[in-house]
């Protein structure tokens, strides 16, 4: 073996400096050669214009994150666009546009009062006490929740919004949109569930074209004129640059009457805001859009964009952002394909909701008229069901231990990746509340144990024991305890399975 | 006497498990196995640590009690130029393919190194020892071996899903 003080004794022959790490003699990071380096590289990494794809936003945003590298020199900035940035663009933007976006970035950035973090709203307290409220009278009738869609748990709340998150490609777009078009019109939600008719105002912050094609096909496909929609539904194309500033925002919701506000994303509103997703800064928009006070609907993103959608449910903790974001919904509505071959099967079930959860229901969208004037609607399978309550049943000891053996197969096949009791659920058919059971017993048995963060925090997910016999091998008694059979022989990191 | 520390992916800070070995031919077969082990990202691939963490620690530089195994990370290599500089060398040694390895690029290998030491290092000798070793091999600047100095380093092991087995070798008689 290798002697370790002798191999210590060698004097080493080679700079071993990482690479990265400035040596003696190396160019001043600071210097203006260094800063144009790293513009110029930042700039041949930033997501390029695609024309109508939200190309302008992509341009400005382009420009404000030079300009946190070059400060406030708009020459710099145009330069650094025009050498690394508009290459890339489909098709390159005209020196102008460059030039004029280039001079707004600088202006915003030697504007410190519009650096989010510096900013402090000034909503009026209630009481002589900034940010305290007058003490709760009591005696006073109860308020009942202001329902907006009962169906769909939809309130207002006075400091949280209404989350509908999902993979990529799960609908939450189109399920904003036919929500925004049944608020503006007072048409039931499915046909089934009543709303309260208001005015409507939508932020679209990934291009505006789609969506007004998108509310023009649900209208249709709910059988009402379009024109029903003018002055009761406004529509407006974003730029995450708005997001800096939202005092037009209430001078508008409040000129419109605006009761239900859609904001289409959460993660393309905050791509200007200079927040970790995973920090508790990036649920900042939501704080402030919650203090709105009225019904506001925030699409976003699950953290794991997974291969199609894997028919996994998400839940609050999957939200694109820290659980922060997640904490500030009253209201979340999942949505998820449960079958990845019959993308217009959308599942809707609830993450979150002021009171008593809704139901998880299934929604088929239909098409009918032509590809020029589609007209889509979507439409609930079968009745109203419960697909919660299809699982009432009280199961026998046979069925626990079916469940047993199904989450313990599931469980020793991802070995190696925790899993949520809804990912057990969904990939098992074994109802949530088992899962809850059998993975209580297994952790009781020792064969399982929630994943812990960096923190010791638990993450909520399952992750079994590599000396977890095999499923067969396991009984549950009662409900509550698996038996442990003999011990197996003590092997050096555990059982790992072999790949066939 | 060999400690291993085990951990669950890269999230997860704590260790998972703690194993002592009784010899480098015992932790070469544990790691053989490990190698094989399928996941669909690599975070969520098992990790190793070759030192011994103070107990019910997490992982960080000022927990790590002592470093058990000589460990390279080696990004971009000619992986059966190493192989021979290790026959050379005749000391109880393995190779094997990191996740992202890929045989196909012959000069540009993703591979990992750990050899057996006569005595445990302290974390402040695990970076001079570390690149000695990597001159021993006649490795350069520049292959990676300088990105992963630290004592509490941890070495990703075993593969994605769908991508072929791990090459796995040993030397030295282990």
């Amino acid at each position: 073996m290798i002697n370790a003080d002798a191999l210590l004794a060698e004097p080493l022959t080679h700079n071993w400096e990482a690479p990265g790490k400035a040596a003696a003699g190396a160019t001043d990071p600071r210097s203006a050669e260094a800063v144009s380096a790293r513009a110029l590289a930042l700039a041949q990494r930033l997501p390029p214009s695609v024309e109508g794809h939200g190309g302008d936003a992509a341009l400005f945003h382009a420009a404000c994150e030079l300009a946190t590298v070059l400060g406030e020199d708009s020459a710099a900035i145009a330069g650094a666009l025009t050498a690394g940035f508009n290459p890339r663009c489909a098709p390159p933007w005209p020196p102008e546009k460059i030039s004029r976006e280039a001079a707004r970035a600088a202006q915003r950035e030697g504007d410190p009062a519009r650096k989010w973090g510096r900013r402090r709203e000034a909503f009026a307290p209630a009481s002589g006490v900034h940010g305290v409220s007058g003490e709760v009278d009591w005696t006073a009738p109860e308020e009942p929740i202001e329902w907006y869609c009962r169906g769909l748990a939809i309130a207002p709340s006075e400091r949280k919004i209404t989350l509908i998150g999902g993979d990529p490609g799960a609908g939450k777009g189109p399920l904003a949109d036919y929500l925004g078009a049944c608020f503006a019109t007072g048409a039931p939600v499915f046909g089934v569930y009543p709303v309260r008719r208001c005015n409507v105002g939508l932020l679209d912050f990934e291009g505006l074209r789609l969506t007004k094609r998108r509310v023009r096909s649900h209208m249709r496909g709910l059988g009402l004129p379009i024109e029903m929609l003018q002055g009761s539904f406004f529509a407006r194309d974003a730029d995450p640059c708005c997001v800096a500033d939202l005092g037009w925002l209430r001078e508008w919701i409040d000129e419109k009457r605006i009761e239900v506000l859609i904001i289409d994303s959460y993660l393309s509103a905050m791509a200007e805001i200079d927040a970790d997703p995973n920090s508790p800064d990036y649920a900042i928009l939501a704080r402030e859009l919650g203090k709105l006070g009225i019904v506001v609907i925030v699409v976003a993103h699950a953290r794991k964009p997974t291969k199609g959608s894997r028919g996994e449910r998400p839940s609050l903790g999957d939200i694109a952002g820290s659980f922060a974001l997640g904490g500030m919904a009253a209201t979340g509505i999942a949505v998820w394909k449960p079958d990845e071959d019959d993308p217009l099967l959308t599942r809707i079930g609830c993450m979150r909701a002021p009171e008593d959860p809704f139901a998880t229901i299934e929604v088929r969208w239909r098409k009918s008229g032509d590809d020029e004037a589609p007209a889509w609607a979507p439409k609930l399978e079968g009745e109203v069901k419960n697909i919660d309550a299809d699982a009432e049943e009280r199961a026998s000891d046979e069925t626990i231990a079916r469940h047993l053996r199904a989450v313990v197969k599931h469980l020793r096949q991802n070995i190696a990746v925790p899993q949520s009791a809804n990912a057990i659920a969904n990939a098992t058919g074994v109802h949530n509340r088992y899962v809850g059971t059998v993975c209580a017993a297994l952790a009781r048995a020792g064969w399982a144990h929630h994943e812990a963060d960096a923190s010791g925090r638990s993450s909520g997910k399952y992750v079994l024991d590599h000396e977890c016999p095999e499923a067969e091998c396991l009984t549950m008694h009662g409900g509550e305890s698996v038996e442990r059979p003999r011990p197996a022989p003590a092997t050096k990191l555990g059982n790992f399975r072999r790949p066939t | 006497m060999i400690t291993l520390t085990l951990y669950r992916g890269a999230r997860s800070a704590r260790p998972y498990r703690s194993d002592d070995f009784g010899d480098f031919g015992e932790l070469a077969d544990a790691l053989e196995d490990l190698a094989q082990v399928e996941a669909a990202e690599k975070v969520d691939l098992f990790a190793i640590g070759p030192y011994r963490l103070r107990p019910k620690s997490t992982r960080a530089d000022r927990n790590v009690e002592a470093v058990t195994l000589l460990a390279l990370d080696v990004d971009c290599c000619d992986a059966d130029a190493l192989a021979e500089r290790l026959e050379d060398l005749d000391v109880p040694a393995i190779l094997y393919g990191s996740p992202s390895d890929n045989e196909d690029l012959t000069d540009a290998r993703r591979v990992r190194v750990l050899a057996e030491i006569d005595r445990e290092l302290s974390p402040d000798e695990c970076k001079p020892a570390r690149l000695a070793f990597a001159e021993a091999l006649a490795l350069e600047p520049g292959c990676g071996v300088e990105g992963a100095l630290d004592p509490s380093r941890i070495f990703f092991c075993g593969r994605l899903e769908g991508t072929p087995p791990r090459a796995f070798m040993r030397f030295g008689g282990v």
